[in-house]
């Protein structure tokens, strides 16, 4: 299978674009950046032969240096000793999540790249969120076109967060009676316990129903006409659940 | 001993350290053979001028501890001294440089293309800055061999130097007429020399550092840096 690797990024095009340069020469680079930014995709992409070793495991890297000339190290933040490391005659690709001892890590490699965050490439956010959209429907055999609320899109964890916020408002989009009903099930089996839940749990079906109502006809008046309830008591229950 | 009657011309004429003699005018009337290549990069009157104001107050000589830099030349100290009103002498003397091994570990260098690596340098060095960039090389340079990982890294800080500069010249050419010695061997070189109007001079110390222990010769001045690089084939 081949590492695919998707960006718009101007900053992670230059970045390519040295390691690209660097494909043939023996030296030792670091790709710095925030965690689930697509640094190992990246890697993965450039180098798909090259043997990777994962930085928590400090004997197994060791090994690794001592056989191969051409080596990725991952979670490289995780080694502890890595004033000794030898690095000569290598080509050594290393991935961290953050810079850790800056004095080691300049002495240490030759090419130092940092690469930006989701929120500072808004550009390729739109680009994921198109491929995670392609990726839930695929995955939850959903057939139909799903538009997504783009600012419910959550970055906070970069491509994890946003992948989270994408699933779930594709699953929540796709979702009929049977499934709401089934949620609700499950919800209500976790959670009733009290005096008063039927009044409490009702909640759940009256806001998502006014909310939604009050979107789609704008006004209490026609709104209590659709719904067949007064207006007295529509504007009750608006008031009652904080909808005003 | 004083009264030994010798010619002491030929020893002074191979010292390595500068010798000069000034008359009463300024005017140059000795200069040992190290001299004659400090007169291509400082000029008589700037020598003189430093003899002058470091000269004894009375008959005698001086010596002063004061750094010194023309181009790639560095002195730590030098001596003022005269006898009588007539003539007056300048002696200096060159810094001791880090005593490196003069062998060469070839098993850490490979064949590079130099203009690949420099390409790759700046492409890393355009990631953080915007800085307008020209390059002049020559893109017939033969290949040679490197320590790539320390070169780059060498690279790195020279270029990252210049992080402030509106505008930077790069530039890389095949030194006519110079060599270096490594081992028993004469190699040619080739000189990088990065300017711009202006340069942060803090990491200078290690640049150089770096530099010599791959056998490059740095040359600082207050807007350029100049690498002159062993051409080993």
């Amino acid at each position: 299978m081949t590492n695919q690797f998707f960006t718009q990024s101007v900053q992670v095009q230059k970045i390519i674009k040295g390691f690209n340069l660097t494909k043939s020469l023996l030296v030792s680079s670091i790709l710095i950046g925030d965690a689930h930014i697509g640094k190992k995709s990246l890697i993965r992409h450039l180098f798909p032969k090259v043997v990777s070793v994962d930085g928590a495991n400090q004997e197994k890297v060791e090994e690794y240096l001592s056989n191969y000339n051409e080596l990725i190290i991952t979670n490289f933040e995780k080694l502890t000793n890595i004033e000794n490391l030898d690095f000569t005659n290598k080509r050594i690709i290393a991935i961290a999540n953050y810079m850790g001892n800056e004095k080691i890590i300049d002495n240490l490699f030759a090419f130092i790249y940092h690469m930006p965050s989701l929120k500072e490439r808004l550009e390729d956010v739109s680009l994921l969120t198109q491929l995670f959209i392609k990726e839930v429907q695929s995955n939850l055999v959903i057939p139909q076109k799903l538009n997504i609320d783009t600012s419910r899109l959550d970055i906070s964890n970069n491509s994890k967060s946003l992948k989270k916020s994408i699933y779930q408002q594709v699953f929540i989009r796709s979702c009929g009676t049977k499934e709401i009903e089934e949620i609700l099930y499950h919800f209500l089996l976790d959670n009733m316990n009290g005096n008063n839940d039927y009044k409490e749990y009702l909640t759940l079906y009256e806001k998502p129903l006014i909310e939604a109502g009050l979107a789609k006809y704008g006004s209490q008046l026609k709104l209590s006409t659709i719904l067949g309830i007064n207006r007295n008591t529509l504007r009750k229950k608006i008031y009652e659940l904080n909808l005003d | 001993m004083n009264s030994i009657s010798t010619n002491f011309k030929f020893f002074v004429e191979s010292d390595i350290n500068p010798f000069i003699i000034f008359n009463d005018n300024g005017k140059i009337i000795y200069l040992n053979s190290a001299s004659e290549v400090l007169l291509g990069y400082v000029s008589r009157q700037e020598l003189y001028d430093i003899t002058l104001s470091y000269a004894p107050k009375d008959f005698g000589f001086k010596t002063t501890k004061l750094d010194l830099q023309y181009d790639s030349f560095t002195f730590y100290a030098f001596c003022v001294a005269y006898q009588n009103e007539d003539e007056i002498a300048l002696h200096l003397y060159h810094k001791p440089r880090i005593e490196t091994k003069n062998t060469i570990e070839m098993n850490r260098y490979n064949i590079t293309d130099i203009n690949n690596l420099l390409e790759a340098n700046i492409s890393l060095f355009k990631l953080q800055n915007d800085n307008e960039l020209t390059l002049f090389v020559d893109q017939d340079l033969p290949a040679f061999k490197l320590d790539q990982n320390q070169f780059s890294k060498l690279l790195r800080k020279v270029l990252d130097s210049f992080r402030s500069s509106d505008s930077i010249a790069i530039s890389l050419k095949l030194l006519i007429g110079e060599y270096i010695i490594i081992g028993d061997k004469k190699e040619h070189l080739i000189e990088l020399t990065v300017k711009a109007n202006g340069r942060y001079t803090e990491s200078d110390e290690i640049i150089k550092e770096i530099a010599e222990l791959n056998h490059i010769v740095s040359i600082f001045k207050e807007y350029s840096v100049r690498l002159q690089i062993p051409f080993i084939r």
